[in-house]
């Protein structure tokens, strides 16, 4: 869903920093002159406009994303995190002197407010932000080169995502991931989606898999990625058994449960995400594959 | 540095502001001057046809100028902030869960401030300085207490003054802390939102 926001009705722009606290992260808001606030807008005018130049895909957590998309979850989904949190938060607390300390900032936000209380939060990872700080910057103050003693602080040209109220539309999935801090959320789900998977799939025994997703956010990822998309599903016993045969990911059958082989728990699920593929192209050559990234062919 | 820490920012002006809201003092003591007739001798004489001398502690001239400096200087920066707000869209939206009128803060002004120092001598050193010295302290109270707002100004110009308290969202990220708006509306509803300018980082400003 294209984002409805309107960026020329906007009556309040608000800056801000995500830090990490001792207690995890926390957001603060800075105060800014009216030239920031038309630079933040530029800025969320730029990533829309970069954001229209391609298809909106759901977010899957196993997926492997280009460095620019458009990629749509949910702002009441399981992987908004701490965003949804900041997209809704009110009087976020104010520290004028939060860019004193750079170290801990991990990035930087503006919230565009219209007069209808609707909202618009942009997000921008803080690498260039804090990068120029390591700078040597020079000026022109007379005929003569100067460094620049103060600290300078570089706006970037787009955001990583924006939010809105129905959805978090994401620019780069690499910094969505960071931010929302996925791998924290799917691994603290994985008891959940184990139990969401086990009543869709009551001929599999998840025992080996659930200590396996429990330690390594890969499988974490994939099998969060399974529960969100429905991909577990009306799917056969038969045809999973044959799948992970043809794809090498090793099974066996104890009193009628499917349980992939221990080392196999990943390539398991891989299986389930369609992940996993054979093609034989060549006569006697079977070749197997991983797919990092995969789309639904239309019409297939 | 966590938020957990009071930041309030802005130390300067709200001292500054402070002292604007102390104006009325100056304007009385400005008309009472310290000068005091010299004696009952002088008063006798006066009743011959002389003018009465009077002594005082510091002159009229300088007096009167310090008193109107700090009468308009303060106010005339608080307007100033209030200016630089509305030119650099210095604003946030205040989100009311609760709000409460404190027109009660004005009573405490009134005791703390103008009763007791009007009352006092100004007429020798020791009770100049111990007067001085006494409203330094109101000042720093009322300037780490955030009571900058407290200013007839304000009730002047048909503002009212009200401590509002962010809603209990359950949001981990909202802010808890409470904020002074200053608004002409005479109510101010739970659930609001209201865009104002940044007088201090706990003061705001709504035309």
């Amino acid at each position: 869903m294209p984002i409805t926001f309107d960026l020329a009705a906007v009556n309040l722009v608000e800056f801000g920093v995500g830090r990490e606290a001792a207690n995890g992260v926390e957001f603060v808001a800075i105060p800014t002159d009216d030239d920031i606030q038309s630079a933040l807008q530029d800025m969320a005018s730029q990533t829309v406009a970069a954001l229209s130049k391609h298809d909106e895909v759901a977010f899957a957590p196993s997926e492997k994303y280009d460095s620019v998309e458009n990629v749509v979850t949910a702002t009441n989904g399981e992987y908004a995190g701490v965003l949804a949190d900041l997209h809704r938060a009110e009087m976020l607390p104010m520290l004028a002197t939060a860019l004193n300390d750079p170290e801990p900032i991990f990035c930087y936000f503006a919230r565009l407010s219209r007069a209808d209380g609707t909202r618009l939060t942009c997000v921008r990872r803080a690498t260039q932000f804090k990068g120029i700080l390591k700078s040597r910057l020079i000026q022109v103050i007379t005929d003569a080169l100067k460094i620049v003693e103060e600290r300078t602080f570089k706006l970037d040209n787009d955001y990583d995502l924006l939010i809105d109220d129905d959805n978090i539309h994401i620019l780069r999935a690499s910094g969505f991931v960071v931010l929302s801090g996925i791998e924290a959320v799917v691994l603290a789900a994985v008891p959940q989606n184990i139990a969401r998977l086990q009543v869709n799939l009551p001929f599999v025994d998840f025992t080996l898999i659930s200590n396996y997703a429990a330690n390594h956010s890969r499988a974490a990822k994939v099998l969060a990625s399974i529960c969100s998309e429905g991909e577990a599903k009306d799917v056969s016993k038969e045809r999973l058994i044959a799948a992970c045969q043809e794809c090498g990911a090793e099974v066996q059958i104890v009193v009628d449960q499917v349980r992939p082989q221990a080392g196999h728990e990943l390539s398991f699920l891989m299986v389930l995400d369609r992940r996993l593929f054979r093609v034989q192209l060549v006569e006697g050559q079977i070749e197997r594959y991983q797919a990092g990234s995969r789309r639904l062919v239309q019409g297939a | 540095m966590s938020t957990k820490e009071k930041h309030e920012g802005l130390s300067l002006a709200r001292l500054i502001m402070v002292l604007g809201s102390i104006s009325p003092l100056f304007i009385l003591w400005a008309i009472r001057g310290t000068c005091q007739v010299q004696n009952a001798y002088c008063q006798t004489l006066n009743e011959t046809g002389q003018i009465p001398k009077e002594s005082c502690l510091v002159p009229n001239l300088y007096f009167v100028s310090v008193c109107c400096a700090f009468i308009v200087l303060p106010n005339a920066f608080l307007l100033l902030r209030r200016w630089t707000a509305h030119k650099h869209k210095d604003a946030r939206e205040i989100v009311v869960g609760k709000a409460e009128d404190h027109r009660d803060h004005l009573l405490v002004y009134l005791f703390a401030m103008l009763l007791p120092f009007y009352a006092s001598n100004l007429t020798n050193w020791r009770e100049f300085s111990a007067t001085v010295v006494a409203v330094c302290f109101i000042v720093f109270l009322f300037w780490s207490c955030n009571l900058h707002y407290m200013n007839l100004l304000f009730a002047i110009m048909g503002y009212r003054i009200f401590t509002i308290y962010p809603p209990d969202d359950g949001n981990p990220l909202s802010g808890r802390e409470s904020v002074v708006l200053i608004t002409r509306r005479a109510t101010v509803f739970s659930g609001e939102r209201i865009p104002s300018y940044r007088l201090s980082n706990t003061v705001f400003w709504e035309d």
